[in-house]
């Protein structure tokens, strides 16, 4: 039967629009021709080529089946048979661009899950991909930035390692050996440094402050500091007892570290970015590693102006506080204070500091105004010993010379502090006594002071030092009905040790810490 | 009322007075120019017993200006309040305190006259305590209740910026929340074991297949010149007859639409082929007259063999695609000589004269080759060896397309 006029029609077009490279088209004729008349083998051949032409394997497939069936020997038979190896070829090319697809995917994915954070997920997905392909560098390389990300330094300097085998560019290969050498520094540093908890900064074992906040002190050898670890059967019980010896109160301190002080310090690049972190997050910026400032939304700010080697001043440039340091270097990495102001409960307080050729702390002066109750100016004197690389005691002075409205009053007073230590060199007794207070009164005192110091202490007499000092503490005033006093304030002597940093309440003249260790606990 | 009103304007009077007083820091050559980092005023004190004003320039000091502002004014009013609650009081005496403007604290300067030790600084604060106690002595005595703001504020503030203070130890702080933390995805490195230059799909050089449509699609045009097969020089004994020329065949229903500047492999393939087609049906037709049964055998079979292999190049010739060697070849292969010529570099230099014979019987040809696809296998076997392994396979079975496109490659070796 011959062929109707449109199938004439349509096949010609088909062709045409093929000609013209236009196959959508085509194959809308070829089709529109099969639907006139079906089963012809030159379109039915035709249909398959434009159909695998468009990417419709599946689809052209089906017509060269079609036409296997019911041409098997049929004379574009070479044709069609070289379209089958195409589809074929396409389907193989299609697994490749999965397998493919599949493997980009596990980057993408890992990448993702880093910049979220999730490290050891990204992690999991870099291995996968080394799995699967062994020699690729980049999935090598990207475990090694996870395990530096994750503080993992040997396994990361492992990974780069290996990436230097499998990379062929010289250039890439090249920066790779500077990051693992940065990590072989940081592996280097861990092993001799500890971070300052406070702002990051990294310092040698040993330092006694970190030069950039003098947050501190960082006393990782044995010394009061290891006294108070984080860990099951380690307590510490401050008792603290009257003049009369009666007992006033039992304090247990809390844990200040995890495992020795070294232990919880130890330079890490995954702990000081915590750290880091953790201040960006409150508000502090940083240059570099060093912390500059603060600030928050209502306009406070402080700032920390960095000399060449260390932390010269804070500024609060809202409030108007200021702190002055002054320091000297005494090793690579190590400044000693000389002088300090440091503020408690608002009262600032100056340090001045002396050293031993060890870097002890041998004598720290203090001075300060006591706003908190009648802004005597008081002075007070540390002096410390040691034995055995121990700190042994510290014999502290203190005393200030009144106003002559207040009768011109002379105090001073004066405690040990002994500390004691097991075969292994853990504290096991810190005990305070203050042995003597005493306070003169010089003048009398003048109008309404006059009234005060008489309620105060009634037997006063002038030149006649006041009895019984110890029991009542020095009153020095009163504001309305309440009593103000100049208590033993020992909180400035903080670099000695944590245990004692209290102002002691009027009459208390003694105080005991004991701890307990467990055996396991080592401070060597 | 009215007595305390001119009392506290008296004291405003006085105070105004007082603030306009050039209390300040002689200017000092070796700080000039430098950025001022510390701001304090001047501040002369009434000292009640005596009536004087003690100046102290030691006891404040700020980290900016405008907190010395704010402070010197704090303390501006303190002092007003403290002037007129005296002479509220009656005691009409009383002055008020006079401060300097905030500049900068050339006391820190060891080269300006007003520079202090420490120790000074200490006897200043002092002394401005012996002061701030006598005023409170007056106070008290005055009936100022001594829990009041008026003794409360003589005393020196405190601290007001907590951070300022915070404790010297901290602990480590805790991880801060995953969610927080974001890492640079420029840190990782993208594979390049994906080769991402593959494209998506192959590239499909298939032609359409022309279908001939009643009145428009020409017939399929024979070939002008179809070379007439050489005539068998002798024929074969006892009456073979000579092979004669082959009338042009007539071309199969379909026709391949070829690349217009690139010959179509299937008209190369029908061109070609047709004609060694039409040589072999003239060996057949003069072998018939072969009287040698044997020989006729031999010969009929070679030439069963000739028309598979012909049937097979067919197939490759198509299936080797426009560009390849072995569709150039064909294509210009228009005289004999450059037939017998591919014939050579197709199955051996010894070939053509068993392709083109001169007898009937000469189309007898024995490639020696008993496992061809093997030799063409052997990269230690030699083109001659290839060249006939090709002839025995082809001449023999009927390639698969896998096959087919595997010997595409050993030919176009050969044709090199």
């Amino acid at each position: 039967m011959p062929p109707s006029e449109e199938f004439v029609k349509a096949v010609y077009f088909g062709k045409k629009f093929a000609d013209m490279k236009d196959y959508a088209n085509a194959y809308q004729q070829f089709a529109k021709a099969d639907g006139l008349q079906p089963d012809v083998r030159g379109v039915l051949y035709n249909m398959g080529v434009l159909l695998a032409r468009a990417g419709r394997f599946s689809e052209s497939q089906a017509k060269v089946d079609r036409y296997n069936q019911l041409f098997p020997a049929g004379a574009e038979k070479p044709l069609v048979a070289r379209l089958q190896l195409e589809l074929e070829f396409e389907r193989e090319l299609q697994k490749k661009r999965q397998t493919d697809e599949e493997y980009t995917a596990l980057f993408t994915r890992g990448r993702f899950l880093y910049v979220k954070g999730d490290l050891v997920a990204a992690l999991k997905l870099f291995q996968d991909a080394e799995q699967q392909r062994p020699t690729d560098p980049a999935a090598v390389f990207n475990q090694g930035i996870v395990y530096e990300k994750l503080g993992d330094l040997p396994k990361a300097a492992e990974r780069f390692h290996r990436y230097e085998e499998l990379e062929p560019d010289a250039g890439a290969k090249a920066s790779a050996d500077q990051r693992v050498l940065g990590i072989e520094s940081e592996m280097s540093d861990m092993k001799t440094k500890i971070i300052c908890p406070f702002c990051g900064w990294r310092l040698p074992i040993g330092a006694m402050w970190c030069p950039h906040c003098w947050h501190g002190p960082y006393l990782t050898s044995p010394s009061p500091w290891s006294s108070r670890p984080c860990t099951d059967g380690a307590t510490a019980t401050r008792a603290t007892y009257f003049a009369d010896n009666r007992f006033a109160k039992n304090d247990s301190l809390p844990c200040l570290f995890n495992g020795t002080m070294l232990e919880a310090l130890r330079y890490t690049p995954a702990r000081q970015r915590q750290v880091q972190d953790a201040r960006k997050a409150e508000g502090w910026t940083y240059s570099g590693d060093v912390i500059q400032a603060w600030h928050d939304r209502q306009g406070n700010e402080i700032r920390y102006v960095q000399g060449a080697g260390y932390l010269e001043k804070i500024i609060s440039p809202s409030g108007g506080e200021l702190l002055l340091f002054a320091a000297h270097r005494a090793d690579a990495g190590i400044w000693l204070l000389d002088r300090e102001d440091l503020v408690i409960d608002g009262v600032k307080y100056t340090s001045h500091y002396t050293f031993d050729a060890q870097n002890r702390i041998t004598q720290q002066q203090v001075v300060y105004q006591n706003a908190a109750a009648c802004n005597d100016v008081i002075t007070m004197t540390a002096i410390a010993t040691y034995a055995n690389d121990l700190l042994a005691g510290l014999k502290v002075r203190g005393g200030y010379s009144g106003t002559l409205v207040q009768g011109s009053p002379r105090a001073d007073w004066e405690a040990n502090i002994v500390y004691s230590y097991d075969d292994a060199a853990r504290l096991t007794k810190e005990e305070l006594a203050v042995t003597s207070m005493t306070k003169t009164y010089m003048e009398k005192p003048y109008g309404f002071a006059r009234q005060e110091v008489s309620s105060l202490y009634p037997e006063m007499r002038v030149r006649k030092p006041i009895e019984r000092m110890l029991a009542t503490g020095d009153r020095c005033g009163m504001t309305g009905a309440i009593v103000l006093s100049n208590p033993i304030d020992l909180r400035p002597f903080y670099a000695f040790s944590p245990n004692m940093n209290l102002a002691l309440p009027g009459g208390v003249t003694r105080a005991t810490v004991s701890f307990t260790y467990p055996d396991s606990y080592k401070v060597r | 009322m009215r007595p305390y009103f001119a009392a506290f304007l008296g004291a405003i009077t006085l105070a105004v007075s007082a603030l306009a007083q050039p209390l300040a820091c002689p200017p000092v050559a070796s700080a000039a120019g430098r950025p001022c980092e510390t701001f304090h005023y001047h501040v002369q004190l009434f000292r009640p017993d005596t009536r004087e004003f003690i100046e102290l320039y030691g006891i404040n000091q700020f980290a900016s200006l405008p907190a010395c502002e704010r402070a010197r004014d704090t303390q501006f009013k303190r002092n007003i309040a403290v002037v007129e609650f005296m002479r509220g009081q009656r005691r009409d005496w009383w002055q008020a305190d006079k401060f300097g403007q905030c500049h900068c604290d050339m006391t820190v300067e060891k080269a300006s006259p007003n520079a202090l030790t420490e120790a000074a600084r200490a006897q200043q604060v002092q002394n401005a305590e012996e002061i701030r106690q006598r005023v409170r002595e007056r106070l008290l005595d005055a009936k100022a209740p001594p829990d009041s703001d008026l003794i409360r504020d003589l005393a020196p503030p405190l601290s007001a910026t907590p951070l300022i203070g915070g404790p010297k130890l901290v602990a480590m702080p805790a991880p801060v929340a995953a969610g927080n933390v974001s890492n640079s995805p420029d840190d990782l490195r993208i594979t390049k074991a994906v080769d991402t230059t593959t494209p998506s799909t192959s590239s499909l050089d298939l032609p359409l297949a022309d279908i001939p449509l009643p009145g428009i699609t020409p017939p399929a045009e024979v070939p002008a010149q179809v070379p007439a097969p050489a005539p068998v020089s002798e024929p074969v004994p006892q009456t073979a007859p000579a092979p004669q020329p082959a009338p042009a065949p007539i071309p199969e229903q379909v026709s391949v639409v070829a690349d217009e500047e690139l010959p179509s492999p299937e008209d190369v393939a029908d061109a070609f082929v047709s004609y060694e087609s039409q040589r072999i049906q003239n060996v057949l037709k003069v072998s018939s007259s072969i009287g040698d049964e044997s020989v006729k055998a031999q010969v009929l079979d070679a030439c069963t063999q000739r028309i598979q292999l012909l049937s097979n190049l067919r197939s490759i010739i198509v299936g080797s695609g426009a560009k390849s060697r072995l569709v150039a070849s064909a294509n210009v292969a228009k005289k004999e000589s450059d037939r017998l010529a591919i014939v050579a570099k197709l199955f051996g230099s010894d070939a053509p004269s068993h392709w083109a014979p001169k007898d009937a019987a000469d189309v007898i040809f024995d490639p020696g080759v008993t496992d061809p696809e093997r030799v063409l296998r052997d990269s230690s076997a030699s083109d001659q060896q290839k060249r006939h392994a090709l002839y025995a396979l082809l001449a023999t079975s009927s390639p698969t397309e896998q096959q087919q496109l595997w010997l595409n490659s050993v030919i176009e070796a050969l044709l090199k």
